[in-house]
């Protein structure tokens, strides 16, 4: 059931991402590039060459996993920065089955995949549980259970009991059993099922969201929690289930970056892609769907780099810029859906009340 | 001299003509009221003349002087003031800070705070007002809040004062003292115009009226020369019945017997609900009388399980349902039409169909399994819309598009559709225009007629007398007075219970 609020949405985003480009262009032009150099850069490092698209697709994937699982919970109201520990988890729960079950592949990819879901699961549920039960403020409990998970786990393959290779800290390689099948063999930037793994539940938590019960309560409880409550839905349960549909899909994140790129699990496990994923979900206006075409223009303009470097001469922090006005744009949506309901009036405008 | 003329005003929306060619005069010194139902255009027509709004065509004259391109800004160096419905007041700033805000007297680039306060404290004194100048504006009541926003607009030297409907958030007390400010205005030259839709106050206050339905004006008279019923015939389009005539009571078993209800405020820790007791019966409405604040809301969401009971039962139909989650009173037949319509009765984000579902969203025929029947949703939308007259039938818009009225038959046709034993009215014509309060009566008449037992809480004294089989009145958490409709109503009585909680 759309309504009018969902098309002025989209164009906002849309005005977001424009302008940031345009504001992109004038830094790259004040730093001695110009503007079709920069935008055949950007082009080609993303998706005009094989190279480009396979790395913008493996950039993308877990954008979308943690676009996702901040987008969920902001449905019921809540702000979930805690992407970067619930993936963490997903990785360790991943990695253990990686490490320590030797299955046939059929059977060992669906157990690594879904420990890790489970992982980072619990993951979300406690800072929810936390809310629901004392009121501790979700963005301080999942920012404080961020630093728990990842020092864990950076004991864990440091000095912990799955630390592989003395002197790293890392995990060693995980059974083959456990690898991804590669759907496109591209030298150096193989691409898995992953991103068929993050496509799907993009569309799985659309259905959930759209179709159900569940997202029916979800979004009641986001939208206006005491009518929810007033009609019998506890926002209690909905909290912890939003949570816990976030924390799922930032541990798909780490199970699917472990078992589909990196194949082991290792102290610097970008932490980066988790807070990407705040800006992924705003772009997206926090809908499942929404998060694919944000997480792939953040992975594009990531994947362009190098490019933009070498043959533009601009420096990469030209896509820093790009990406901060995004997020500061999407950020002012207010203002623009202001601007835009504005001119043409408003339907607010009609009626006293 | 006109102090306000618009004429041949048109102001559209998208789709919507919210002024199709409107003409007002306003004299000088006069206190003019607009009225017609939510959505007839009063409140845009007055923001084109405040120019909040541009409007597409037509001329405004401000004392005889034609204003090109109205700004919000030129209006108020024009001497138009308007109070709205929604106070612009800073709720943290002192009551001096927020009227001289905006207009500041200045010495060099500091306020000059002495100068301030003394003309403000020489404008309260003109007016007659009462008010602490130092006090925190956020922590004063509403009524107090509305004459700082007049002083405000005195202050700013305003001649015309445009007030929007005033008298939504005023106790009776304070809708007779506003109505003595605007009287006073009046002596002293000021030109008032007043937008409502409540007909008792147009005839008791004003000089003349413009009355508009769906953007136009459909009549003008004098104020002295015309009637209650002749207003509202015009403004609806048709005749409406301004008293209630009821069906004698068939009385049936008893459906709800509250005994010995305890409820505190955790907030402030005291009880608002003192050892109440009371029953209601298939085909009966029992009715709350009661100032505000004296217990009802918390009874209210007591019954409703949004509130935890200290000691005492709410037995429906024999099972005690206090300390019960709302969806398990829910359940057991109770429905529930909130007074707070927009904070608890609709998710204003949701449609017309999702609003209408929720609450049974979980059960057959609904959803099935977890999946939502979005047609059988939209259907059930459609249906209710037509039964109902929800206006626009549009099962697929958002509830906060609707006008006020609309989403309250949103509420109604959901809590009916939901056939109840049990149903609980709370303030159900609070901020309504008459064509809705109408209907709002004559659905409640029909759930008496049909054998619910009906509990009905409202501040409108009016409104609970003509439709109550039985009167509690409440005060300071207490019933203390209890009567039945056969005996008739002792209204002196009434009013003295309400306001001392007992007889002298």
């Amino acid at each position: 059931m759309f309504g009018k609020g969902r098309f002025v949405g989209i164009i906002s985003s849309i005005i977001a991402v424009v302008v940031a480009i345009l504001v992109g262009m004038v830094f790259a032009l004040i730093s001695g590039g110009n503007i079709i150099d920069t935008f055949k850069a950007i082009y080609m490092g993303s998706f005009g060459t094989q190279m480009g698209l396979a790395s913008t697709i493996n950039n993308a994937v877990p954008l979308i996993f943690t676009g996702l699982a901040v987008a969920l919970p902001f449905r019921a109201g809540l702000f979930n920065i805690g992407g970067a520990g619930q993936m963490y988890m997903g990785a360790i729960g991943a990695v253990l089955i990686g490490l320590y079950v030797n299955l046939p592949s059929v059977i060992e990819i669906p157990l690594a995949v879904a420990l890790g879901a489970l992982f980072g699961m619990m993951w979300g549920i406690l800072p929810g549980y936390l809310k629901a039960k004392f009121g501790v403020h979700e963005v301080i409990n999942t920012i404080m259970m961020n630093y728990i998970s990842i020092y864990f786990v950076r004991y864990l393959v440091s000095n912990g009991p799955l630390n592989g290779v003395m002197g790293t800290a890392r995990t060693v390689v995980i059974h083959k059993s456990a690898f991804f099948p590669i759907l496109w063999n591209y030298p150096i930037k193989p691409v898995s099922i992953s991103i068929v793994v993050a496509v799907i539940l993009c569309a799985f938590y659309y259905w959930l969201l759209e179709s159900t019960k569940i997202g029916f309560e979800i979004k009641a409880v986001g939208y206006n929690p005491k009518a929810a409550e007033y009609s019998g839905i506890s926002v209690n349960k909905n909290i912890i289930t939003a949570m816990a549909l976030g924390g799922i899909a930032a541990g798909l994140a780490g199970a699917c970056f472990t078992l589909g790129e990196m194949h082991f699990v290792s102290n610097d496990f970008p932490v980066e892609m988790a807070f990407t994923g705040i800006a992924v979900s705003l772009l997206g206006r926090n809908n499942p769907y929404g998060v694919i075409p944000a997480a792939f223009l953040f992975a594009a303009l990531q994947a362009s780099n190098l490019q933009l470097q070498l043959f533009a001469h601009v420096p990469k922090d030209v896509v820093n810029i790009i990406q901060g006005v995004v997020i500061m744009f999407v950020a002012l949506d207010r203002l623009i859906t202001y601007l835009l309901t504005r001119r043409k009036g408003g339907a607010k405008g009609i009626g006293n009340t | 001299m006109h102090a306000v003329e618009l004429k041949g005003i048109t102001k559209r929306f998208e789709r919507v003509v919210a002024n199709d060619d409107v003409n007002v005069e306003v004299q000088e010194g006069e206190i003019h009221a607009i009225v017609g139902e939510n959505g007839a255009g009063k409140s845009t027509l007055m923001k084109v003349l405040y120019g909040y709004y541009q409007k597409d065509s037509g001329i405004i004259r401000i004392f005889g002087k034609e204003i090109e391109d109205m700004t919000p800004h030129k209006a108020i160096s024009l001497g138009i003031g308007m109070v709205h419905q929604e106070f612009m007041l800073i709720p943290p700033l002192k009551v001096v800070e927020n009227i001289i805000l905006g207009s500041e007297p200045r010495r060099g680039i500091f306020i000059d705070e002495k100068k301030a306060k003394d003309e403000v404290s020489k404008l309260t004194q003109q007016m007659g007002f009462d008010i602490d100048l130092n006090a925190e504006t956020g922590t004063l009541p509403v009524g107090i809040q509305q004459k700082i926003e007049i002083l405000k607009i005195l202050y700013r030297g305003a001649k015309i004062l445009i007030l929007d409907e005033p008298t939504a958030v005023l106790t009776p007390q304070e809708v007779d003292e506003l109505f003595n400010i605007l009287k006073n205005l009046k002596k002293t030259g000021k030109t008032v115009i007043l937008i409502t839709h409540k007909l008792q106050e147009v005839m008791a206050v004003s000089d003349r009226v413009t009355v508009m339905k769906t953007g136009k004006v459909v009549g003008k008279r004098l104020t002295k020369e015309t009637s209650p019923e002749e207003l509202a015939e015009m403004m609806v389009g048709r005749k409406v019945l301004l008293k209630v005539e009821k069906p004698p009571r068939n009385k049936g078993k008893k459906i709800v017997e509250v005994k010995e209800l305890w409820v505190k405020d955790e907030l402030r820790g005291i009880e608002v609900v003192k050892g109440v007791s009371f029953d209601v019966h298939e085909g009966e409405i029992v009715g709350i009388a009661g100032v505000a604040g004296n217990g009802q809301t918390e009874l209210v969401e007591a019954l409703s399980g949004m509130r935890k009971v200290e000691k005492g039962n709410i037995l429906i139909d024999g099972m005690d349902m206090a300390n019960r989650t709302p969806k398990e009173v829910r359940l057991s037949g109770v429905a529930h039409i909130p007074e707070d319509r927009k904070g608890m009765g609709l998710v204003m984000d949701y449609t017309m169909a999702e609003n209408i579902t929720i609450g049974r969203h979980d059960m057959a025929p609904f959803s099935k399994g977890i999946v939502m029947d979005k047609t059988y949703m939209l259907n059930k939308g459609k249906e209710l819309a037509e039964s109902f007259d929800i206006r626009p039938p549009e099962p697929t818009l958002e509830v906060k598009f609707f006008s006020g009225g609309n989403q309250q038959k949103i509420i109604v046709a959901r809590e009916f559709d939901c056939k109840p034993k049990f149903l609980i009215a709370s303030q159900p014509t609070r901020g309504l225009d008459i064509g809705a309060i109408e209907y709002v009566y004559r659905y409640l008449l029909k759930a008496r007629e049909e054998g619910k037992a009906i509990l009905l809480v409202s501040m409108e004294l009016e409104e609970v007398l003509s439709l109550s089989d039985r009167l509690l009145v409440m005060f300071n958490g207490e019933i203390v007075g209890n009567f039945d409709s056969q005996q008739g109503f002792d209204i002196s009585l009434i009013g003295n219970l309400m306001m001392q909680g007992k007889v002298f």
